[in-house]
């Protein structure tokens, strides 16, 4: 009797499991899709003070900017992976994440009329990246 | 130790009085309305604040935002002021944390330890009343903000341990956050009020409560006796560098080593890759409280490499061991001071954060068998909680079903006279009930000894050197015999208020003298308070004129950008006079500049130029708006949708 029952419990279980994974993985992309919003904001907001330059006169905005950077950070760090697809597309935004830290801290630099030679980001590959990720969605 | 704990005749209060529990690491500000207590969530939606405060060059930051930016500012971030309160810079207790504190902590006036941060490009020096005073006024306007009305009086906690210097220390600071502390009371007491453990007792008499408070930094435990709403601190134990943060740090030890084993790379001289895993075994520590195993996922950890590991219960239990055997040692040591065995516990309260921990919960419950664990309340703000209730019972505001209290304390140190060697002996042993009245006879040391010296000193040392002075006497007039004959009676009588007076009497003549310990000592001067209070208006004035001026400077920001923008628009600008299109190009670009040159001046300069620009801009905006098919005037298109952020720059990006 058992092992006649025993593909009929595997079916189910695995339906249940399929959605639950479809579930989780729409769950953890919008949010990772979230997060990227506000990273987008923060990256219009780099560019444009950096255009009037003020933040190289007002430490305040630059911490502001880095703290903002990090809270995201924190909660990509808390969204888990279900799979190598969402794992790609939370590791695209935390690069980008790390790029813009990296701009902040350059402009930090200058200010400081150090001269150390920082990484500049490549906005043309991030975005091609995330395209890709996109499409699979 | 100095409240006198009888309930005061209850004043008319137009704003309710508030609790205040000011943590170490974190503070909770709760109050009592609609007839149950409410914590109050501060700006950020938090319930607890971190009592943090940070300096910069542009201004100051309590709460969140002073913690948020500690790893960007760290020499100019002050926390845990309340190690440092009310001690004397000297303290052992006070050179070991400074050394490893990133804020730089000097002697002061009297050995007061002084905080020195860089406020405003300036060098400025702070005393530990003045730091928790921010906290305080943070908290109370978190609680304004709820209310909507002014908050004037408070009951502030302190730990059970704290001496009266700490405690009176702690209601200065109180005064200069413009509070009126109706009363200090101790943790526990307030967390055995916030389970309403005093009101129960009344029909089974004496009963004992144990708290076991467990926090982010610190750890308490007290057994307190309650009887008729009577509270009397019997002892108390603890560890004032133990607690969440510990279990944190072993756990970022343990994967800076794993991390190390899999990539042969040490990531901890990187601070923010740090700063990450801190954030994820936190995070991982709160997720086993309630699951057995949780992973860790943190992508691009150092130098490109991903860090996955996966950590359980059980091995989170076992890398906190030694910190949970502690905990249990100590828990054995208060009892032991109490003279209690533990099957006399009638209840055992669980207080702060690291209490959720299943281990700990499991130690406590498998010591004391058969006992309920009183951990019905939040155990973050149990002791706001009971702050709250007791604000309102002394505010007038509470309900009949609050009865009067009256608060025992305890000494937290002992008492002693100096003999002969530098030796102590202890006349009034720590964690004796006050008021109480002690005697103890002493004899001549010297053959022909005329004079007697008297000298006090609290301190648990054997040797006087190690204890804190507290004052001397002398008694003349004695008739020359050999050492030893002449006997004096000496008598610590210490009242309600925790006024320490101290007399000798010798037995033979009846000569006397005596000393009053007032406990002011190391106390700021009414002066030092009353120019620290101003100093905290100013504080606070110059804030919200900075706020100010930096709202009206990013509003003439936001509004000339938008501006720049919408003219670099060519379906806008298309049907524009190329007249008026130059016109409004020299107005913004004019604006730019003078925004560049003036950083923060005075609100009105920022509005006047803003009438002026909006005077030169308003009158072609409209119109060209019309022609691109805008309507809303108030709806400038920057930021409203993806296709108006047709800036060329942002766009590479995008």
């Amino acid at each position: 009797v058992r092992s006649e029952s025993a593909p009929d419990r595997f079916k189910p279980a695995s339906i249940i499991q399929k959605i639950f994974r479809g579930f989780l993985t729409r769950k953890n992309v919008r949010k990772i899709m979230a997060i990227k919003k506000e990273v987008d904001e923060i990256e219009a907001r780099i560019w444009w003070s950096d255009e009037v330059a003020f933040r190289k006169k007002d430490g305040k905005e630059r911490l502001k900017v880095n703290e903002m950077l990090m809270a995201l950070l924190f909660v990509l760090d808390s969204v888990l992976s279900v799979d190598s697809g969402v794992r790609n597309l939370r590791k695209a935004v935390i690069r980008k994440v790390f790029a813009l830290q990296e701009r902040v801290d350059a402009v930090a630099a200058t200010a400081a009329s150090a001269d150390i030679d920082r990484i500049q980001p490549e906005p043309d590959t991030l975005a091609e990246e995330e395209k890709d990720h996109q499409a699979r969605d | 130790m100095a409240e006198k704990r009888k309930r005061e005749a209850p004043a008319p209060a137009p704003a309710p009085a508030v609790g205040i529990d000011l943590g170490t690491t974190y503070s909770c500000v709760g109050v009592w309305q609609h007839g149950r207590v409410e914590i109050i969530a501060n700006d950020q939606g938090n319930r607890t604040t971190p009592s943090f405060v940070a300096f910069t060059n542009t201004g100051r930051f309590i709460g969140d935002a002073a913690k948020n930016q500690v790893d960007m500012n760290p020499t100019n971030t002050v926390f845990g002021a309340k190690r440092l309160i009310g001690r004397k810079y000297i303290d052992p207790s006070v050179q070991s944390d400074i050394k490893h504190w990133p804020f730089k902590v000097i002697p002061g006036l009297g050995n007061k330890p002084m905080i020195v941060v860089t406020y405003k490009g300036e060098e400025k020096l702070f005393a530990t009343e003045e730091i928790s005073a921010m906290v305080l006024a943070k908290m109370k306007e978190t609680a304004e903000a709820y209310l909507g009305s002014t908050v004037k009086d408070a009951v502030v906690t302190v730990p059970a341990y704290f001496n009266d210097s700490q405690r009176q220390a702690t209601k200065d600071a109180g005064v200069i956050a413009g509070l009126n502390v109706l009363r200090i009371i101790n943790e526990p007491t307030a967390a055995s009020i916030a389970y309403g453990l005093d009101t129960k007792s009344e029909s089974t008499g004496e009963k004992n409560v144990f708290i076991f408070d467990l926090g982010g930094g610190t750890f308490d435990v007290s057994i307190l006796t309650i009887e008729e709403g009577i509270f009397e601190v019997k002892a108390t134990a603890g560890d004032t560098h133990l607690g969440g943060e510990d279990f944190d740090n072993t756990m970022v030890n343990h994967f800076v080593q794993e991390f190390r084993r899999k990539n042969n790379m040490d990531i901890s001289g990187n601070p923010r890759a740090l700063w990450r895993l801190k954030t994820a075994c936190e995070r991982a520590k709160r997720i086993l409280s309630f699951s057995t195993k949780t992973e860790i996922e943190i992508d691009s950890l150092f130098q490109g490499i991903d860090f996955y590991s996966t950590i359980s219960r059980a091995k989170f239990e076992e890398l906190n061991k030694d910190f949970f055997t502690k905990c249990m040692e100590l828990v054995q040591k208060c009892l032991n001071d109490a003279k209690m065995d533990k099957s006399s516990i009638n209840d055992v309260v669980l207080v702060g954060g690291s209490t959720r921990i299943p281990k700990v919960q499991q130690l406590l419950q498998d010591f004391f068998p058969g006992k309920d664990l009183c951990k019905s309340i939040n155990p973050d703000e149990a002791v706001a909680y009971g702050a709250a209730v007791q604000a309102a019972v002394l505010s007038g505001g509470g309900q009949e079903k609050f009865q009067d209290f009256v608060l025992v304390d305890i000494t937290p140190l002992s008492l002693s006279i100096e003999l002969v060697g530098e030796v102590a002996s202890v006349v009034v042993p720590k964690n004796t009930s006050i008021p109480t009245k002690l005697g103890k006879v002493f004899v001549t040391s010297k053959d022909n000894q005329t004079v007697v010296r008297f000298t006090v000193f609290e301190g648990e040392s054997a040797s006087t050197k190690d204890n804190n002075l507290l004052g001397s006497f002398n008694l003349s007039g004695i008739p020359p015999a050999p050492k030893g004959v002449e006997m004096f009676d000496v008598y610590f009588d210490i009242d309600a208020n925790g006024i320490l007076n101290v007399s000798a009497v010798h037995k033979t003549t009846g000569q006397k003298n005596h000393i009053i310990i007032t406990n002011d000592r190391g106390r700021l001067s009414k002066e030092e308070i009353e120019k620290m209070v101003l100093a905290a208006e100013k504080y606070k004035f110059e804030e919200e004129m900075y706020k100010k001026k930096v709202e009206a400077k990013n509003a003439l920001e936001i509004f000339a950008y938008r501006m720049k923008i919408t003219i670099m628009n060519e379906k806008i600008t298309a049907k524009l006079p190329p007249a008026d299109k130059k016109k409004i190009e020299n107005a913004i670009e004019l604006a730019i500049q003078w925004l560049d040159g003036h950083q923060l001046v005075e609100v009105d300069e920022f509005e006047d130029q803003m009438e002026e620009l909006k005077r030169i801009c308003k009158p072609i905006i409209p119109k060209s708006y019309k022609g691109a098919g805008v309507i809303n005037d108030d709806a400038l298109p920057l930021g409203r949708s993806s296709s108006s952020r047709a800036a060329p720059k942002i766009e590479i990006v995008d």
